[in-house]
């Protein structure tokens, strides 16, 4: 008896030891006195979509201005963090010490004017809202969106270069303000191109978009995006341009591609989004919020900021400037180099005035008037676009 | 064996268990070129060093500590009830009925506004105890084993959930009900995130049940199906009304717990409102061995966990920033290193016994 629990004790410590060794080892201390800059992210900032874009500038944010500290932390959702509010999230951020938080999604709005209101010596940058332009933000609180209807244009224009069934088909999330202005967006650029580069009359172009539901794919809450992708193509679509935060369509259209068919995907949102499938990627339109987040934490810090909702702009010397250009559209290995210098051609064009194609007469999708004839939209009519317009396929509205 | 050899057996499983598991995440750690013992340090520290994250601590407790102890009795019935997930949803269901239909302003109820709360708890405990209702009506009617009638009921529980927060609850572009008004919510601390309320309803409810196991008829019996339940019915036990009663009492505790995760973590209704507290129940009842006793400690321990881990993933120091969902395989190794030492203890002690009547 004796002799078994001097055994069981022996072994016992010497395991103990062994880690507590293994773990002094790896001890490092923690240093402080910096700029500390939180972002909230709602998916894996490994995503190469959304959720990744933000990660890559939290990092551009850290090289470019010396003395800042990037906390992140991603996937603040309900399904991957049952027991976790962005509240808490937000708390432990300032408790390390942050004084810029950046709540990177449509999501985290409301909740983020809540806790702002708990904490006015921090600034809260909430990405993609407009609580500043409606008056119902508090003071230390700003948006920032980047203007990514001209890059969809771009790709829808891409598309319509490419399809030979005549189908264009569009991935959706959910159905909001935004998402319903970038699928209008990706049409109006689809339909110029068809008409004006190809020659054909856009009646015969079909341009459908689905919803899964959400910006991404919760198994059970929404719509599985690789089933949805699989019914486009399925149904004659022969490119399909993602308007969600992961990659599921590029991959989708990759598989079918390698069993022989003529298939060809736009992703959104990441600009290395394209080497998931490079061989059948028409392009991506991807955020680049390095400079805009560089331009907010520097105001911060000198102390010049004040609350402000900015929808930048991309910069039309070059779009993929990852310097100064808030969005950007890096061209895929599926574009010929006729196609290429198209895209050229119509980006100068939207870039220079010329080609403006928020532009009546255009209906909205039930047939009222959007823009009469010659009627140029402003940024609040396409911010808060309320409907899909006439030649889209799919809902404009959650049922 | 006497009674604190046995309690002493118990401690020694769960410390191995313990360091077993610590083990296996350093491990890990230490491949992903982390430092385990400053991760450890920060944990600890983030999650009992400061009021707001010990409030945290304590509130994510609660809806675990409601379903383990309801737990306690079908378990110790004998009753693997699996579906306490279910039960947990559908009181958030129930709690939300009355909770989305109340008014920002309520300054003119009068002695009504009082009621609010009270009455959501109730219809939780009700919402809960139904489903609970018929996961048992379908074993002792039906003769359904209650695991799989609970895992038929979680299922139809989501899809529940999940209609109603995608169709006439939902409010916006999200499929969740609007932000509860502050009147439907359970009270809490202005400065801190903690419901005295909340926290008295959940101590009463383990008292509640760890008196009745240990001091009544009620208690006794229950223990007695799970030992046989055949010889009990033998020796004059009504099975199946017990089995009734246990099962609807852990479906009330639940729904109790649904309406916790619904009126105070999260504020309103949306997918996934149980966030799993129903599971974790299941694990901590299992991590001791059915013993009320140790409940209390291994909830507390369990709720440290995620908060801890989310102090890691806040810090600053790369060398301890951790994905959280560590936590959960700390979590799961733990819970099966117990699960093995109590197994290998158990055969240990059957081999002792055999060896001592041959001897």
């Amino acid at each position: 008896m004796l002799h078994s629990s001097l055994k069981r004790a022996v072994a016992l410590t010497a395991v103990a030891a062994l880690v507590f060794v293994g773990l002094s080892a790896a001890q490092r201390t923690v240093a402080q006195e910096e700029f500390v800059v939180g972002y909230v992210l709602v998916g894996p900032q490994n995503d190469r979509g959304w959720s990744q874009a933000h990660f890559e500038a939290s990092q551009y944010v850290e090289k470019t201005i010396p003395g800042v500290k990037s906390i992140v932390v991603d996937k603040v959702n309900p399904a991957d963090r049952p027991n976790v509010t962005l509240e808490q999230v937000v708390e432990n951020m300032i408790e390390q010490g942050a004084r810029v938080i950046f709540t990177a999604s449509d999501e985290f709005g409301a909740e983020t004017l809540a806790v702002a209101e708990r904490f006015p010596e921090v600034v809260f940058i909430h990405v993609s809202g407009s609580a500043v332009l409606e008056g119902k933000a508090p003071k230390n609180v700003g948006n920032v969106m980047g203007k990514m209807e001209f890059m969809k244009m771009v790709a829808g224009c891409a598309a319509a270069l490419k399809t030979q069934t005549n189908s264009i088909a569009y991935l959706g999330p959910l159905i909001n303000d935004e998402t319903r202005r970038l699928v209008v967006s990706t049409y109006l650029g689809a339909r110029y191109c068809y008409e004006k580069y190809r020659g054909l009359d856009p009646a015969n172009l079909k341009f459908e978009v689905k919803w899964i539901g959400f910006w991404f794919h919760i198994p059970g809450v929404t719509a599985d995006p690789t089933a949805v992708a699989n019914e486009f193509f399925n149904g004659g679509a022969d490119v399909l341009i993602s308007g969600i935060d992961t990659t599921e369509g590029i991959v989708v259209a990759n598989q079918r591609a390698e069993r022989g068919e003529k298939v060809f995907a736009i992703p959104y949102d990441y600009s290395g989004a394209c080497e998931v499938a490079p061989k059948i990627c028409l392009g991506v339109p991807y955020f680049n919020w390095g400079p805009s987040y560089m331009r907010i934490v520097k105001s911060v810090m000198d102390g010049t900021w004040q609350s402000s909702w900015d929808w930048d702009g991309p910069n039309w010397e070059n779009v993929n400037d990852l310097d100064t250009s808030a969005v950007g559209y890096i061209f895929g290995d599926a574009l010929t180099d006729a196609e290429k210098e198209t895209l050229n051609a119509f980006k100068k064009g939207l870039g220079d005035g010329s080609i403006n194609l928020f532009v009546g007469p255009l209906n909205y999708q039930d047939g009222t008037p959007f823009l009469a004839e010659g009627e140029i939209a402003t940024d609040k009519q396409i911010w808060y676009m309320p409907q899909l317009i006439e030649g889209i396929i799919g809902a404009s509205k959650a049922d | 064996m006497g009674r604190l050899a046995r309690w002493r057996g118990a401690a020694l499983t769960f410390s191995a268990a313990l360091i077993a598991a610590l083990t296996l995440i350093a491990v890990i750690m230490l491949s992903l070129d982390k430092a385990p013992l400053a991760a450890a340090q920060r944990f600890i520290e983030g999650a009992i060093g400061t009021p707001s994250a010990r409030a945290d601590v304590v509130m994510a407790a609660l809806p675990m500590l409601l379903c383990a102890a309801g737990l306690l009795l079908t378990f110790t019935a004998g009753l693997w009830n699996i579906g306490v997930e279910g039960q947990v949803t559908m009181g958030a269901i129930f709690a939300t009925i009355i909770a989305r239909t109340i008014p920002r302003d309520v300054s003119d109820w009068g002695i009504f506004a009082a009621l609010i709360v009270p009455a959501e708890l109730l219809l939780a405990m009700l919402g809960g105890a139904l489903w609970a209702g018929v996961a048992a009506l379908l074993k002792i009617r039906g003769g359904i084993n209650e695991i799989f009638g609970g895992v038929a009921l979680n299922f139809i529980s989501v899809n529940i959930l999940l209609s109603l927060v995608n169709g006439p609850w939902r409010v916006g572009t999200f499929p969740q009900t609007a932000p509860f008004a502050p009147a439907a919510l359970l009270p809490r601390q202005p400065e801190l995130r903690l419901s005295p309320l909340g926290i008295g309803i959940a101590l009463a409810a383990f008292g509640a049940v760890f008196m009745a196991l240990r001091s009544t008829r009620f208690g006794l019996q229950l223990r007695a199906i799970g030992r046989n339940a055949r010889s009990a019915g033998i020796l004059g036990v009504r099975v199946e009304r017990n089995i009734f009663w246990a099962m609807v009492i852990c479906g009330a505790l639940a729904g109790l717990a649904g309406a916790f995760q619904a009126l105070f973590t999260r504020g309103r209704l949306l997918p996934n409102i149980s966030g799993g507290v129903g599971f974790m129940g299941v694990l901590i009842v299992l991590l001791t061995g059915v013993r009320a006793a140790w409940v209390l400690p291994v909830t507390l321990f369990f709720a440290v966990v995620p908060i801890g881990s989310l102090k890691l993933a806040t810090s600053l120091d790369s060398a301890v920033q951790i994905d959280a969902t560590l936590g959960n395989v700390f979590q799961g190794a733990l819970v099966l290193a117990v699960l093995i030492g109590s197994g290998v203890r158990a055969g240990l002690a059957a081999r002792r016994e055999r060896r001592s009547e041959h001897g």
